[in-house]
């Protein structure tokens, strides 16, 4: 069974992710790590297209299924091609160099247990999957 | 998201965040949290009352931190949760911005 949730790509909608998310969380007994990884990665992702797309992202659309193994995340917009497995950053070394951009996507790549992005038909289709127990 | 400002008697100025510093929770606090760590020699941000952070509340506490050191100040992280924790050191700035588990630790350290 999917559920989803629809948002508009603005920083003010972003704020009904969360207790959607922990909606989701009760029913299937999300372990609180995998719970937090998820909101995280999902928080991530959202807050960037409301940032740096805003509008011409369209509808933000969020399939969540599960089976006993994994949750995967599927979040789709109609925003330019970004596929956020090609950026690489640095993190910083001293306080002074310490830039945020693109922290999102770091912490994304390691919250996430698997990534996989495609474009098709104008709509970027990125899929995010979650061990229901987290490896150590 | 909340944010209490207190003021110790050493000097010392504490901020207490409760709630969820993702992206609404950050907007929700930002400018009071900028204004206070502006403001303040010695800071200590308590975190053990927070249960989520993301990107944007690692940046929150990051500027925060480079405002302190710009006015000769100091800003360290106390107390946050595991999970907090591991986002702050998956972020790289765990190193950059002292974090403790131990007040008198904390304290030491934005004083001293």
């Amino acid at each position: 069974m999917t559920a989803r949730l629809t948002l508009a790509p603005t920083l003010p909608d972003t704020a009904r992710l969360a207790p959607w998310l922990e909606a989701q969380a009760e029913e299937a007994g999300w372990i609180e790590a995998v719970a937090f990884s998820i909101g995280l990665c999902l928080d991530e992702v959202v807050t960037n297209i409301a940032m740096h797309v805003g509008e011409p992202a369209g509808e933000i659309v969020l399939d969540l299924d599960q089976d006993t193994e994994t949750i995967t995340a599927r979040i789709e917009d109609r925003g330019p091609p970004f596929d956020p497995r090609a950026e690489e950053r640095v993190l910083p070394t001293s306080l002074e160099e310490a830039e945020i951009g693109g922290l999102g996507l770091v912490l994304v790549r390691r919250f996430a247990t698997t990534l996989d992005y495609e474009r098709q038909d104008g709509v970027n289709r990125l899929t995010l999957r979650f061990a229901r127990v987290p490896q150590s | 998201m909340e944010l209490k400002v207190e003021k110790h008697p050493d000097g010392v100025t504490e901020l207490h965040l409760k709630g969820r510093l993702d992206t609404a929770g950050t907007g929700a606090i930002e400018l009071q949290f900028s204004a206070a760590t502006g403001a303040n020699r010695a800071v200590i941000v308590n975190l053990s009352e927070v249960e989520f952070l993301t990107s944007l509340g690692v940046r929150l506490l990051l500027q925060g931190a480079k405002t302190a050191k710009s006015k000769g100040g100091k800003l360290v992280l106390l107390q946050p949760r595991e999970l907090v924790l591991n986002v702050l050191k998956t972020a790289g700035i765990e190193p950059l911005v002292p974090t403790f588990q131990d007040r008198s630790a904390a304290l030491a350290a934005v004083t001293g």
